[in-house]
């Protein structure tokens, strides 16, 4: 098998991808320096996370993605240590997510999530034992153990969002849709079961749900603070027109009350600068970005090639359809960041490294590959 | 194909959550704007209450006695008085501020600090730095609050406590909603947020520390730049002012803001009226005329501008004042009356002072309507200034008069009443606060005489005597040796033999004992004056009746049975003997467990289950009753009474009785009974309030002068004199004339007394005052009015006995009460009350100064009018 080059790498790579992202990116700058509230310039922090997500991503670009794949244990056992070690010295202000370097904060999730795709990515390539039912359990391993780990911080929604993956990954690799069908169901009910069992979820979590339940209800003060959060999301989306109020003291002053504004609700803000035009335009990039990806996916005839764009596409959309209908009260409120928008570091870099490994994958066209497309 | 196929199908899916999410995005713009946009509107508006001010209280003779009144208050400020610590930089000689507790920091606005930053390439605390380049950041001693403290005249330091006092429990509550956040493990965001917002919120908002803040104090905080005052503030509020600082506290009253247990049901009651700022009268005219005074908050709602600044007036509401109430006191000589009740030299030795100043009453009211026209008493206190720490003065001050020895006002008679249960009653009540005119009841002692004889004519019985010889006694202590008297000259002389001897030895006493009884309440004693301010006291007129049935102690003593017994002791019945009195006395709980006691030692002599208890009384010892109790085993046949008495065998509870209050009588198995005696109180007056009091034979004596079961308050005395002077109407004393300019009209009610009886009483009242009476001595010419009156000496003390075995000595009350008429004046009614004086004179003290109050009266233009 003979490796491509980096100059043909680079030259053979989807710019129009990287373009997007970098749009989001910047588009997320904007709205994390509208959302602001004076004390903390998280603009200016935002900006440099951008920049440095993407030479992050031009560095993914660099390094070959099958070489990514190869080391794919050594990730998955750090990811794992990682989210050990954040259990013991977790901070947060809400829940112990992240561990402190320096005057960075590093969320162990973020990256985990990303080291999953790349492990089952790995795993299920040649493998043609997940069509079985049994064979379902080793992936199912691989994602509960970090699943179990990052619920315990308690990060409830990074740990949701890996299932779907999962199931994506599953379901493109030519996993038995009846198989499939009968572990989601068995994991519904799972759910149910988990969410009544006293001691296994946190009282907020549950009020957190019920609160989405009985949205519009103001019966007791404290479902009238849990849904505190997402009333006001609606009332920022709800009194923005077509074209947005802009990036004007008006925006600021609308989203005031707006609580987590500038990270995980930086779609009201946005919807409230740009408008219904400009939301509607958000999501053109979002469909175009996951299309992008997808047809690199396409594109790409080596299996792991093919799994890593598709986890990654699954997580992007994954991320972006959660994050949406919980900012519109249509899911339950959960911490869960859009993709390149909201502010944060770690999920800044986890988003610019996945692009770069996507990336990746378009640009390095083996001369061999395995079997065919998973048929 | 299968790969693309599935990925398509994704894709698709995903298409399909955008659009779903986009058609969510357009319902709540589109469709669901406009319920979006008002609540987003209500959002940027801050509504205001706006405290309405207060109505004033203003005297008949146009003085006000309190009113709301913009005042400054002194505020400090938890987050600022933390960091009032000063350091100096020693670059720039700049004065920066800092918390005390840590290290000195530059702060990030000193120019020294950007440029070590500069020089140094970090962008945080330049460490680094060799000290001898840096600029030094030098502690200064804390700045000097003495200039505010000689203006406020506090003691110099006391601000700085006061304030930290106040910093500290902004501290201990701020931890508290800290350790709550913790405890309860929460993490949603805003929820923590909400609290810790709070805890900021606390840590920033100004506690008032001085609520009345003169104005040069206030001058000097909001006009000092360089800092000295940092972390205090100055603001202005509405404040209720008494213009007459001590002028009839008790009766004006008090407010203060509503706590949060009264919010609710206020709220409820009152609906918008009711705000968490709202002040409510606690005591007095405030809280009698509460609600009239009240007036109606106003309401503003305040939307922000673009700047982010509450500045457009969306709605404005001004609020409404309330009512002016004015009283019938005139407030010019109720003060020159304080001065000469209390202030006056002229007054002889003081006696007791049991709270600092003297304690005293004087009262006049208008004899014909009830109008309150003079209200003067001691001690007072300051409303303005003492009432924040009233209860823990009132306290201390209690609690040493107590350690001292001091005369209280008041103690029961019980004489089983223990030191200690003495104490814990003595401490309760408020003496400061306490109203001397109409809640603190004394016995009269004399001044009830009137009555009394009004109600032995009234009665339509022969007097007990047409003329009594009195004699000199040296047993009979208060005897003034009158010799021969009836029952104008016994007023006159205020024979105490006759009113109580004679009474007693009269044949037509117990017709006399029944009749008094509800005559003396129908005068108003043992009745609350109005119910116009409810915390005026009723007084007593016979002790209330405590009586406990033979049910309440076999209860009692079956439930100790139940707790204490043992194992079968659950399963015993203990009933009541037939033809047992249902009435027997005394404690049930103490007697019920004695018995219980007994019950359980006979039935296991006996194994008997089922156990009779017999109560009978077998001796009467004044106020007292023996009551003998006997248990014996059921179903045998009753042991014939026999002599002597088997002691050896008594369970340990009974064998430390004496000998004659516990034995066996007969053998308990042949139906003997083990029996006890105890001693109870037997106070018998009336059972019931519906029914007419009855006056028990032995207090007729004590009744009859003004002592033992009555207590009155000179309002109630004022109030029954009355009916002396004007002919028999019972006025409804009243001290609020009109509110909000509407008069408040109360009908006198016309009693049943015959003109000649009321005569006959006045005519020994002149007596007193104008011939050989008790009051003779005091300067009646200076009063151009007729006086009527009757002196009293009411003696008190710790250990009270029955008349006839009083001991000699003080202290005592004086009491001085009548009415006065002169053409084309009012007629008025008073009482004067001088407590716990020294010596037994009350014609020296008590009639004197109502002479000199009267004088000044007469001269005064609101003497004039009325019938």
């Amino acid at each position: 098998m003979r490796r491509m080059s980096l100059g043909e790498r680079l030259k053979s790579a989807d710019w129009l991808l990287l373009g997007l992202g970098v749009l989001l990116a910047f588009a997320g700058v904007l709205g994390v320096q509208t959302a602001a509230d004076g004390r903390v310039d998280y603009g200016s922090i935002q900006m440099r996370w951008a920049i440095i997500g993407v030479t992050v991503c031009l560095l993914m670009l660099a390094m070959p993605y099958r070489v990514v794949v190869q080391w794919r244990y050594l990730w998955y056992v750090g990811g794992i240590l990682l989210l050990l070690a954040v259990l013991v010295v977790g901070r947060g202000k809400s829940a112990g997510r992240w561990i402190s370097l320096g005057s960075f904060r590093m969320q162990p999730s973020e990256i985990m999530k990303l080291i999953l795709v790349v492990t089952l990515a790995g795993y299920i390539r040649y493998d043609k034992r997940h069509r079985t039912f049994l064979g379902l359990v080793a992936p199912f391993a691989l994602t509960l153990i970090p699943f179990l780990l990052i619920m315990k911080q308690p990060d409830l929604g990074t740990a949701l969002l890996l299932l779907p993956v999962l199931f994506v990954m599953l379901y493109v690799a030519g996993a038995n849709r009846a198989h499939l069908g009968i572990v989601a169901a068995a994991g519904m009910v799972a759910a149910g079961v988990l969410f009544f069992t006293p001691g296994l979820l946190n009282e907020y979590q549950k009020d957190r749900v019920r609160a989405f339940l009985m949205q519009g209800s103001d019966d007791t003060a404290l479902l009238r603070s849990h849904n505190h959060q997402i009333e006001q999301s609606k009332m920022v989306v709800g009194t923005s027109d077509l074209l947005g109020r802009g990036v004007s003291e008006t925006t600021r002053e609308a989203i005031r009350f707006l609580p987590e504004r500038h990270s995980d609700f930086i779609f009201p803000v946005m919807i409230h600068a740009f408008g219904l035009m400009g939301a509607t335009l958000l999501f053109m990039i979002y469909l175009l970005f996951i299309g992008l990806i997808l047809r690199t996916a396409l594109k790409v005839r080596e299996p792991s090639g093919r799994l890593l764009a598709v986890g990654v596409a699954s997580l992007f959309a994954c991320q972006t359809a959660i994050n949406l209908g919980m900012t519109l009260g249509l899911l339950p409120i959960v911490g869960m960041p859009l993709p390149f928008l909201s502010y944060g570091g770690s999920s800044m870099l986890t988003s610019f490294a996945a692009l770069g490994l996507v990336l990746n994958v378009g640009s390095d066209h083996p001369v061999e590959f395995g079997r065919g497309d998973f048929d | 194909m299968r790969f693309r196929r599935r990925l398509i199908l994704l894709y698709v899916v995903f298409c399909c959550v955008m659009g779903v999410v986009w058609l969510r995005a357009t319902q709540l713009q589109w469709i669901d704007g406009d319920v979006w946009a008002q609540a987003a509107r209500k959002l940027r508006q801050r509504p205001e209450r706006l405290d309405a001010m207060r109505g004033p209280i203003v005297s008949a003779d146009g003085v006000v006695l309190a009113e709301d009144a913009p005042v400054f208050q002194l505020t400090v400020v938890a987050w600022d008085f933390q960091r009032r610590a000063r350091a100096r930089c020693s670059g720039c000689g700049a004065i920066y501020f800092q918390s005390g507790r840590r290290k000195l920091h530059f702060p990030r606005t000193c120019a020294c600090r950007r440029q070590l930053i500069r020089r140094s390439g970090e962008d945080a605390y330049p460490r680094k730095v060799p000290k001898e380049e840096s600029a030094q950041l030098e502690r200064l001693p804390p700045a000097d609050l003495r200039p505010l403290e000689k203006v406020l005249d506090i003691a110099p330091g006391s601000l700085a406590i006061r304030a930290k006092e106040r910093v500290a429990e902004v501290e201990r509550i701020i931890r508290e909603l800290r350790d709550r956040m913790d405890r309860e493990g929460d993490d949603t965001s805003f929820r923590e947020k909400r609290l810790e917002l709070r805890a900021q919120d606390l840590l920033r908002r100004p506690f008032v520390i001085i609520g009345n803040l003169p104005d040069a104090a206030a001058q000097l905080v909001l006009t000092n730049e360089d800092g000295t005052f940092r972390g205090f503030g100055v603001r202005s509020a509405l404040r209720r002012n008494y213009p007459l600082g001590d002028f009839a506290p008790q009766l004006l009253g008090f407010t203060s803001q509503l706590g949060p247990e009264e919010y609710g049901p206020l709220r409820e009651q009152h609906g918008d009226r009711v705000t968490f700022n709202t002040r409510i009268g606690r005591t007095g005219v405030e809280r009698a005329c509460n609600w009239q005074m009240h007036g109606e908050p106003g309401h503003r709602l305040m939307e922000l501008d673009e700047s982010g600044q509450f500045s457009i007036t969306v709605e404005d509401r001004p609020p409404r004042p309330g009512k002016p109430v004015a009283l019938s006191i005139h407030a010019k000589i109720s003060r020159i009356a304080e001065q000469l009740l209390f202030s006056d030299p002229r007054r002889g030795p003081a006696g007791y002072v049991p709270q600092g100043q003297p304690s005293g009453a004087f009262v006049a009211l208008d004899a014909y309507t009830g109008e309150v026209l003079i209200w003067s008493e001691a001690p007072r206190y300051d409303l303005n200034t003492e009432l924040d720490d009233l209860y823990d003065k009132r306290l201390t001050e209690a609690k040493r008069d107590l350690d001292a020895g001091l005369w209280i006002p008041r103690h029961p008679l019980d004489k089983r009443m223990t030191i200690e249960e003495w104490r814990a009653r003595l401490v309760q009540p408020a003496p400061v606060s306490m109203s001397r005119i109409a809640q603190l009841a004394v016995e009269p002692g004399s001044t009830f005489k009137p009555l009394i004889a009004l109600g032995l004519l009234q009665s339509g019985l022969p007097l007990p005597f047409h003329s009594y010889h009195c004699h000199n006694s040296t047993r009979s202590p208060g005897c003034h040796a009158c010799g021969s008297v009836d029952l104008v000259r016994a007023i006159e002389k205020s024979c105490n033999r006759y009113f109580a001897y004679s009474v007693r030895d009269s044949k037509y006493w117990p017709t006399y004992r029944t009749y008094l009884g509800g005559f003396i309440e129908e005068v108003g004693i043992g009745r609350a004056p109005t119910d116009e301010i409810s915390e005026w006291s009723r007084g007593q007129w016979l002790w209330p009746y405590v009586d406990f049935t033979m049910k309440d102690m076999l209860g009692h003593a079956q439930a100790w049975l139940q707790e204490h017994g043992g194992d079968d002791a659950p399963t015993l019945e203990l009933a009541a003997l037939p033809g047992t009195p249902p009435s027997v006395g005394g404690d049930p709980a103490r007697l019920g467990s004695r018995l219980a006691k007994v019950a359980a030692w006979v039935a296991k002599r006996t194994r008997a289950r089922k156990l009779l208890v017999s109560a009978t009384r077998v001796e009467t010892i004044e106020r007292d009753v023996v009551m003998e109790f006997g248990v014996r085993a059921a179903g045998a046949r009753p042991w014939s009474a026999l002599p002597g008495t088997d002691r050896t065998a008594l369970p340990s509870a009974l064998s430390g009785l004496p000998r004659h209050r516990v034995g066996i009588r007969g053998q308990l198995e042949r139906g003997g009974m083990v029996w006890f005696r105890a001693t109870m109180p037997r106070r018998v007056g009336r059972t019931d309030r519906s029914k007419p009091p009855v006056i028990r034979p032995d207090d007729g004596r004590n009744v009859a002068i003004g002592q033992g079961p009555v207590l009155v308050t000179p309002l109630q005395m004022a109030r029954a004199i009355a009916v002396l002077a004007n002919g028999g109407l019972l006025v409804d004393p009243h001290v609020v004339r009109a509110v909000g300019g509407r008069a408040v009209q109360r009908v006198p009610r016309r009693l049943r007394i015959d003109p000649g009886h009321i005569d006959t009483v006045r005519d020994g009242m002149y007596r007193v005052v104008n011939e050989e009476g008790t009051a003779r001595k005091a300067n009646w010419g200076q009063v151009p009015a007729t006086v009527y009156g009757k002196t009293g000496t009411a003696q008190v003390g710790r250990t009270w006995q029955p008349f006839g075995e009083t001991e000699d000595g003080g202290p005592w009350h004086h009491w001085f009460v009548g009415f006065a008429e002169a053409p084309g004046r009012r007629t008025i009614a008073f009482a004067c009350v001088l407590h716990a004086r020294a010596e037994a004179a009350s014609g020296m003290t008590a009639a004197p100064a109502t002479a000199d109050i009267l004088a000044r009266w007469y001269q005064d233009p609101a003497s004039r009018g009325g019938k």
